[in-house]
Parts: structure tokens; C-alpha cells; sequence
């Protein structure tokens, strides 16, 4: 009853406009002062919740996505997927695909993917006849691949919060994100022709080739990320430091776009934006303490099973269950909120915690596409300039190919679970 | 209201702070070579340096009124009675904010003789983060709730 309340309270502070980690924080006061437990470790709370060294990836990687967008990367990208894929039927449709599965090999985030990215895929697209919907869904949809495949934000999270290896994580995604652009990509394929989009004149090899020598320094940097891991040379959050020192020397080696205004704006950017996830950490930092105390877990953990009674129908329930709430609710919050509580009771149902991660990451993911608070619509709404309501009409269609890959990895953990094992 | 300004006090010295983080994780990698052997306290450094960068970065988000939101009833209030809210909410922040300096400080002294594991300090330096963070927080609250309201940073989140 006592965490009912509780969550009822957040909600309301946070439909009423009080910041979503600010208002982790008035509740967890609130229950302080109501349960007469003292505030003596609030503080305390909140610094151990921050001091953990994965965490440290999250910045990192942001910084990384940032200096690749702020180094014009996004160019040279474009160009050589539109080389590869512009003359297949639904040309740029595949093209926009196949340089957010390119650019996600360097950046973290679906919204830096969204936003760095599509409003140069929108424009290109809206130049070539196609519609604004169309583009700007694709570009939505496309922009999930992004933390599927390493490295991933998303899963840099999930990995300290479930306490599962990083490094799993980040090669778990490598096959669901490739998943997810073929069926992208068949989608593209089968709308193109009915509507009979236009198509690029087919690249000839040489101008293939220069286009991917280009490309290849930016190209190389999941091999960097992925290989060091894999490797044993750094552990993530390493690999993001190098990832950044990577992004900056291939720029002052090659692309030669990056002023020292640009890198410090990126710099400042990230830092702020960080600053606001770690409060919210910082809250979850004292609402978890609540969590325990009134043993949440072992409640949902009952709930759960009073409606699943195998893996796969535990797995369809929370699937439901984190799509209904992406509707309405930020994935990063229910990432730090919800799926903590969701983990133990994955173990307990015998789902690996890599896989269990993989789909947690893909879910989430559909929900920055499903509207009313569908994250990546909200910034490709921005940059492409197009009216919000038709692009959350528009996507719907494109929520299709994702489900499809959802359901596979659900089915068959193999595909999430394959690449990992290579580690033990 | 006057469009913020891009730079502030508190952003530059959690951007500085980043920037010697990064380092701090670069010296860790390249600390694993014969000449740096030895370098124990990198981990360390680079998890304490963070945790100021978050505490000062917040304050800066603060001032850019960037924090994270979803104030779908909010918006749907006239224009007074929002800012009327807004100022409630920020009223009880201040106050909560102010009790947490207060706890900040206590837990300061409270861990003021806990030896570090690996850096020459200890513990209520760590916590100490916390304390700077909320007093620079309060200061912001004060200067929003005083008239000095810029106009808000629409910030995403980064998943």
C-alpha cells in the first residue's frame, strides 16, 4: 500500500511539472519524514548511487556521438551507404537505414542518431519526392538501431543497474540490431514499390571505393570499441574514453571539421546533459532504498507469477507491461525504475540476464517510437520540420518490423545469447 | 523572461572537471604499460571527479531550468496559474534543497576521518560533492524565485 502511495505521489508530481528526478527525491523525503527513519544518509544515498565506475561510460559516450556529429562524420556516412543501397527500390529509405546501422557502431543514443543524422536523410529525401511522413518515419524508426548495436548507452545502464556485464550486453545487441535493419529495410522495400519512390543511378565500384575509404576511419571505431572489449585491452567505460580520443584523431587526421569551439560546446553539452540523468540517478538512488524496504521485488515477483507460468509468458507480460508504460512514460525512467525491479524476477524464471537485457533495450527502444511520448518523434518532428501529429500517425506502420524482431528475441535466446558465450 | 545565457561558472567548472576525467581514463588505459606501472589510483579519481562533475553539472542544469520533465498538465494551465506552480514547486525544492545542504554538511563531518582506499584523502571529500552541489542548487532556486527567470532549455534524454 505504503509503495503504492508512493508511486501515485511520483506520478502526480511529475504530471504537475516537477522535474522527474526532482521528484524522486520529494517522494523519498517525503517517506523519510512520514516512515520517522531520518534523512541522515539522503546525502549519502545519492553520491553512492553516482559513484560507480561503469556509469562513468554514459558521459563518455555522449561526448563521443557528439564530437562524430560535430565533426561533419554524419557526411561521409550518408554518402556511402546512399553509394550502396540508392539504387535499390525505396533508394534513400535504405540509405537512411543503412547510415543509422553505421552511425550506430559510433553513437550510443537513438536520439543523437535522430537528430545528428535525420535532419540531412529528411532533407535528401524530401529533394528526391519523397513524403515528409514517410521520411520522417523511417528516420524515427531507424534511429532505434542505435544503442541495439555497441556501443549503447542504454546498455550501459542496464549493465549497472542489473549488474550484467557490459561487454555481453554490447556484443547480445550486435545480431538484434542487424535484425532490426533488414526488417526495417524489407519494410522500405515493400512501401517503396507500392507507392514506386524514386531510385539512385547505380555507383559505379570506383566511386564506391572512394566513398569508403572516407569512411572507413569512422567506419573502423566499433571494431575499436568491440575488439578492445572483447579483447580484454579496456573495460567500457575505457572504451568510451578511447572512443572520444578516437573520434578527435580521426578528425584531425582525416575530416579536419572539428574547431576547438565545436569540441568545447560538446563538451559543455554533455556535461550539462549528464548532469541531468545523474539526477535522476541520484533519485533512483534513494527510491531503490524505498524499493527494498518495502520489498518491491518480492511483490512484483509475486504479481508476476500469479500471471506467468513459463519464461515466455513472463517475458510477453513484461514486454506488454514496458510498452504500455513507453506510451506515456520516458524510457530512461523506466529503465531506472521499473526494469530493477524486473531483473530479479528474470533470473528467477531461469531468462539469462544478458538476454532478458537485450529485450529490455529493444522494448524501450519501440517506446521512444510510440506516441504520445515517443522521444525519437519529438526530435525528428524538430530537425525535419514536420508537424508532430502526422509523424506519430505515420510511424505506426513502423512499429511493425521492430515487434517482429521483439518477438524472435523473446523466442529464441540464441540470438541475443550466440555472440556473448564467445566470452566465457 | 531573457534567453539564457550559454556559459555559466558552474558549467565551466564541471565541462574543466569532465575534460580531466577523460584524462584520468585515458592514463588508466595507457597506464597499464611498463612506464606508468603502479597507477592504482586512476578508478578511484575518475568515480570521485564524476560524481563533482554531477553535483556541479546539476546546479547547472538548474540554471538552465534543463531538467528532465513531462508537465503534461502543466502546460495545460493558463499562463498565471503555471507560473504559480512553478513557483510552488520551486519554493518546496528550495526548501527541500535546504535540508539537504544541512545533511550534506553533517555527512561532511560525519566522514571526515574515513581513510580513501587509494587517494591521499578521505571520504568527506567524496561526500563534500554533494554539499557544493545543493548549495549551488539553492543559490540557482534563489535567483529563479527572485525574478531572475530565463527562458527554459528543452532538453532530450540521451537513450
Amino acid at each position: 500500500m505504503t509503495l503504492a502511495i508512493v508511486g501515485i505521489l511520483w506520478l502526480v508530481f511529475v504530471l504537475v511539472g516537477v522535474p522527474i528526478g526532482i521528484a524522486m527525491i520529494f517522494v523519498s523525503m517525503g517517506y523519510f519524514y512520514y516512515t520517522g527513519m531520518g534523512l541522515s544518509f539522503a546525502t549519502q544515498r545519492m553520491v553512492d548511487g553516482l559513484n560507480s565506475f561503469p556509469l562513468l561510460a554514459v558521459p563518455l559516450f555522449i561526448l563521443a556521438a557528439g564530437v562524430l556529429n560535430s565533426a561533419g562524420i554524419t557526411n561521409h556516412l550518408f554518402g556511402f551507404a546512399r553509394s550502396l543501397v540508392g539504387h535499390i527500390t525505396g533508394g534513400l529509405g535504405h540509405v537512411n537505414v543503412l547510415a543509422s546501422l553505421f552511425f550506430s557502431g559510433m553513437s550510443g543514443s537513438a536520439l543523437a542518431d535522430a537528430g545528428g543524422l535525420g535532419k540531412m536523410e529528411i532533407e535528401a529525401m524530401r529533394e528526391a519526392g519523397y513524403d515528409d511522413e514517410f521520411a520522417g518515419a523511417v528516420t524515427a524508426a531507424s534511429s532505434m538501431i542505435g544503442p541495439l548495436v555497441p556501443p549503447s548507452i542504454t546498455m550501459v545502464l542496464y549493465g549497472v543497474i542489473a549488474n550484467v556485464s557490459i561487454g555481453k550486453l554490447f556484443l547480445g545487441g550486435i545480431v538484434p540490431g542487424f535484425l532490426c535493419a533488414v526488417a526495417l529495410m524489407v519494410m522500405v522495400w515493400f512501401i517503396a514499390r507500392k507507392r514506386d519512390y524514386p531510385r539512385d543511378v547505380r555507383s559505379t565500384p570506383g566511386e564506391i571505393g572512394t566513398l569508403f575509404v572516407k569512411s572507413l576511419p569512422a567506419l573502423m571505431t566499433p571494431v575499436v570499441i568491440v575488439g578492445g572489449i572483447f579483447s580484454g585491452l579496456f573495460s567500457p567505460t575505457e572504451a568510451a574514453a578511447i572512443t572520444v580520443l578516437y573520434a578527435i584523431m580521426i578528425d584531425l587526421v582525416f575530416y579536419r571539421e572539428l574547431t576547438f569551439r565545436k569540441l568545447w560546446d560538446s563538451i559543455y553539452d554533455t556535461t550539462v546533459t549528464s548532469a541531468s540523468i545523474a539526477t535522476i540517478v541520484a533519485g533512483v538512488g534513494l527510491l531503490s532504498f524505498i524499493m527494498a524496504r518495502e520489498q518491491a521485488p518480492q511483490q512484483i515477483a509475486s504479481f508476476f507469477l500469479s500471471i506467468a507460468d513459463s519464461p515466455l509468458t513472463f517475458l510477453i507480460a513484461v514486454n506488454v507491461m514496458i510498452f504500455l508504460l513507453g506510451c506515456f512514460i520516458e524510457a530512461l525512467v523506466i529503465l531506472l525504475v521499473v526494469v530493477p525491479i524486473l531483473v530479479p524476477v528474470a533470473a528467477g524464471f531461469g531468462i539469462d540476464p544478458v538476454q532478458f537485457g537485450i529485450i529490455t533495450v529493444l522494448n524501450l527502444m519501440i517506446s521512444i517510437l510510440t506516441p504520445p511520448m515517443g522521444m525519437a518523434l519529438f526530435v525528428v518532428a524538430q530537425v525535419g520540420g514536420i508537424p508532430y501529429q502526422k509523424l506519430a500517425k505515420a510511424i505506426l506502420p513502423w512499429l511493425i518490423p521492430p515487434i517482429v524482431v521483439l518477438i524472435l528475441v523473446c523466442t529464441f535466446p540464441v540470438l541475443s545469447t550466440g555472440l556473448p558465450s564467445l566470452m566465457d | 523572461m531573457r534567453p539564457v545565457r550559454k556559459y555559466s561558472t558552474e558549467g565551466i567548472v564541471a565541462s574543466i572537471l569532465f575534460i580531466i576525467l577523460i584524462g584520468v581514463v585515458l592514463l588508466q588505459v595507457f597506464g597499464r604499460t611498463p612506464i606508468f606501472r603502479g597507477l592504482v589510483w586512476t578508478e578511484e579519481a575518475a568515480r570521485w571527479i564524476w560524481v563533482w562533475m554531477a553535483f556541479i553539472g546539476i546546479a547547472e542544469v538548474e540554471r538552465q531550468n534543463g531538467q528532465l520533465k513531462m508537465a503534461f498538465l502543466a502546460e495545460m494551465l493558463p499562463e498565471g496559474a503555471r507560473r504559480v506552480l512553478y513557483t510552488i514547486i520551486d519554493l518546496v525544492f528550495l526548501g527541500i534543497v535546504g535540508h539537504l545542504c544541512w545533511i550534506g554538511y553533517n555527512t561532511v563531518l560525519r566522514t571526515w576521518n574515513n581513510i580513501t582506499v587509494t587517494l591521499p584523502t578521505t571520504d568527506a571529500l567524496l561526500y563534500a560533492s554533494a554539499l557544493a552541489g545543493f548549495v549551488l542548487i539553492f543559490h540557482r532556486i534563489v535567483r529563479r524565485l527572485t525574478g531572475r527567470r530565463d527562458v527554459p532549455v528543452t532538453r532530450e534524454p540521451t537513450l
